[in-house]
């Protein structure tokens, strides 16, 4: 099955990945080493002195029960976005999928939440949430509940939750909508004219069909959750309050760049970079699998 | 042929570039922190300094808030592109003082360039707090600022209240605030920077120890003490005092001076640097007071220390620079400019010079807040350990402490459980500074 395409000169396949090569090296690689062998040192914060500790920022960092609380805050946070943003984006592009007239305006305005910065979007909605001249509190006090997540640890996890589900559910809907077109209407008129209701039809047509869509999804909803909410997280809560938003993301970012604690910041990189890879490696392994339906 | 065409275009060059060298002022960066008012108030000295002179122009750039300037200070620094002159807050002082390389101590400039005179002018307060082990001035101090008490003045005549007698102890403070809030109001008191305020300046406020090594001026290998039965107590009554609004908790930074100006408390801990902001944005009258103490506790109240930033120079740069350097800050410790920082910012003047034509003039007669915390400094003599604290990873350990607050606030841990817990942590990042303070100095 496969084809073989011979380049003419020898140099010629070389210089066109050649780009790619430099850009991967210098943004990827050498940062990557850069980030390993700081976190074997401790260093000044002006990087005039350093010493060689072996492994000790790792160690001092499992010792540390704030470095743990980042990664149950990380886990809580990584899952309850990709639960939501994944059932939210499958929901909306079933309800698209059978709508008939108008379906671009929908469409379009279902995926402009993307297009929105994080940034912006925390703005926006620390604005409707804030305790003091948001709407939201305003409402919720009607119903005597207080809102405040300067101070509640609970509804600032729920926040931005929310907000960053809100951006990467236009996200899914793109992915399921295509998906959902790809799936041939013989298999559903089919199955409908065997008697099943749509629920069924959904359930164990529609949905399996789905799977590697899901799967592709949940990886990088995860990566996104992981990396891409740092904005909102430095506009909303900044970690606060009591540390019960700080992300591993969002301790590196506060342990090296606010505490200048180079050598610390790197080991978390490090371990994040590992984390990472092995996420990246269980893509590849299922999706070889489970590609062919 | 060509030899000759080259000399000429050489010195044509050459006279191009000493053109230029003379022409234009030589350029001193100079990167702070400074916004608002405060921002402004710079301004105004640095034009006020480029325009005294011809041969040096320093040029002032905004470079975010304290903790940001720091970073991009360090990035520039490992990328050979740092200022001459930096802005870095009180708590970096530990930081700046453990990096010998990257640093031009500000006593040893003034020296070398004939102005040691200069140093001889600061209040005595100021001084130590940016001063070494042997006593030399190692930063050129520039915003001085200390907590102090402000209250709404409607409010208290509302309440029945003599507007001009501030609550001076927290028993004081609780019998007031329960009139307050009798007369409707939602909030009696809140707080500013809880960690800076109602830790920092508590402890040395009552002369009690916050860390060891003398609240770490005397040593790096230091740890913390503020896990104390007088915090303890302290934090616990502010806790109990949530409950009823009589203290409202507002967040780690100045989220409670919205709480003030919008009326919605009617007294506030904050920095006297804030006063000129404070009496532009609040449609009452604002008066100040002192810090209130706990009458119970001996000797009380101490001194305050001194919150802030000062400016400090960096290594390596060329002597040229380093002459504007010091020209500036000789300006800078100028009577009239001080008095004009002090007037527009509520920032403390710096030297004791500046402090009494201020007084002369009669300005803290029509100002008397301005007055209230130049006195806590100089409330008495001050001791081990209310002349300052420094200790490395400083905004962490605030950021520790600030995560503390915000367990007991909450209610999500005990005063006695957060203060612990805060302890810990603190300790584990001295740990690793004197380390690193270790490494530096081999």
């Amino acid at each position: 099955m496969r084809k073989n395409v011979c380049f003419k000169s020898a140099y010629l396949p070389y210089l066109l990945v050649l780009p790619q090569i430099v850009i991967t090296l210098l943004f990827f690689i050498w940062p990557a080493l850069q980030a390993i062998s700081e976190s074997v040192v401790i260093q000044d914060p002006f990087g005039l002195y350093s010493r060689f500790v072996w492994f000790h920022n790792f160690v001092t960092l499992f010792t540390n029960t704030d470095y743990i609380n980042s990664l149950i805050v990380t886990l809580i946070f990584s899952l309850a976005v990709t639960i939501l943003s994944l059932v939210g984006g499958l929901f909306f592009a079933v309800l698209a999928n059978r709508v008939t007239r108008g379906k671009r305006i929908y469409n379009a305005l279902l995926i402009l939440p993307y297009a929105v910065a994080p940034a912006i979007a925390g703005v926006l909605f620390r604005f409707l949430f804030d305790p003091a001249i948001g709407i939201f509190p305003y409402w919720l006090h009607y119903f005597h509940y207080t809102w405040n997540f300067t101070i509640n640890s609970r509804q600032a996890l729920f926040l931005i939750v929310i907000i960053s589900a809100w951006q990467q559910v236009s996200y899914n809907f793109l992915f399921y909508l295509a998906g959902l077109q790809a799936i041939p209407r013989s298999l559903i008129e089919s199955a409908a004219l065997d008697g099943a209701g749509p629920f069924r039809r959904f359930w164990s047509i529609i949905f399996p069909l789905l799977s590697p869509t899901t799967f592709f999804l949940i990886v990088i909803n995860m990566l996104y959750a992981f990396f891409d909410t740092f904005g909102i997280i430095q506009i909303v809560t900044q970690g606060g309050p009591a540390n019960a938003t700080q992300t591993l993301v969002y301790k590196i970012y506060q342990d090296g760049f606010m505490g200048l604690d180079f050598g610390g910041s790197a080991a978390q990189s490090v371990i994040l970079m590992l984390v990472i890879i092995v996420l990246t490696i269980i893509q590849f392994k299922f999706f070889e699998r489970s590609i062919e339906y | 042929m060509i030899r000759k065409l080259l000399v000429i275009v050489i010195l044509f060059f050459s006279a191009i570039s000493t053109l230029q060298c003379c022409a234009k002022p030589i350029k001193i960066y100079l990167w702070h922190s400074m916004v608002g008012q405060p921002g402004s108030a710079l301004q105004q000295i640095i034009d006020g300094f480029n325009q005294s002179q011809q041969q040096y122009q320093v040029i002032g750039v905004y470079k975010g808030d304290y903790n940001e300037t720091l970073t991009a200070l360090v990035a520039a620094f490992r990328a050979k592109q740092e200022p001459a002159i930096v802005q870095v807050f009180e708590i970096g002082t530990a930081t700046m003082m453990a990096s010998p390389g990257a640093i031009m101590p500000v006593y040893k400039l003034m020296t070398q360039y004939g102005f040691a005179q200069d140093l001889q002018t600061l209040l005595p307060i100021i001084a130590t707090y940016y001063s070494n082990n042997s006593g030399q001035l190692m930063a050129m101090p520039f915003n001085v600022s200390a907590p102090v008490l402000y209250y709404n003045k409607a409010a208290f005549e509302r309440a029945g209240l003599n507007p001009n007698q501030p609550p001076a102890t927290w028993p004081e403070l609780a019998n007031m605030g329960a009139k307050l809030l009798k007369v409707g109001y939602a909030c009696a008191y809140t707080s500013a920077w809880p960690a800076w305020i109602q830790l920092e300046t508590f402890s040395a406020w009552h002369n009690i120890a916050f860390a060891t090594q003398a609240n770490g001026f005397q040593g790096f290998n230091v740890r913390v003490l503020y896990d104390n039965p007088l915090v303890l107590y302290h934090l616990t009554i502010l806790a109990t005092w949530q409950k009823t609004h009589l203290f409202d908790y507002a967040g780690p930074e100045d989220g409670a001076q919205t709480l003030f100006t919008s009326g919605h408390c009617a007294m506030l801990t904050q920095s006297s640097g804030s006063r000129t902001d404070l009496e532009t944005q609040c449609n009452f009258p604002v008066g100040v007071g002192t810090l209130p103490y706990w009458p119970e506790v001996k000797g009380a109240p101490q001194n305050a220390i001194i919150g802030g930033a000062s400016l400090w120079v960096m290594a390596n740069q060329s002597p040229i620079v380093y002459q504007g350097v010091v020209a500036f800050f000789h300006y800078l410790l100028q009577i009239k400019v001080q008095l004009n920082w002090q007037q527009q910012t509520g920032y403390l003047p710096l030297t004791m010079a500046a402090y009494q034509t201020s007084k002369m003039q009669g300005f803290y007669q029509r100002y008397p807040g301005s007055e209230i915390a130049i006195k806590e400094l100089n409330n008495k003599p001050a001791t081990l350990y209310s002349k300052g604290i420094r200790l490395g990873y400083f905004s962490q350990i605030r950021e520790i402490n600030n995560t503390a607050m915000e367990e007991i606030f909450s209610g999500k841990m005990s005063p006695k459980q957060a203060l612990a817990y805060a302890t810990v942590r603190a300790n584990s990042l001295l740990v690793k500074f004197a380390t690193i303070v270790q490494v530096s100095q081999q």
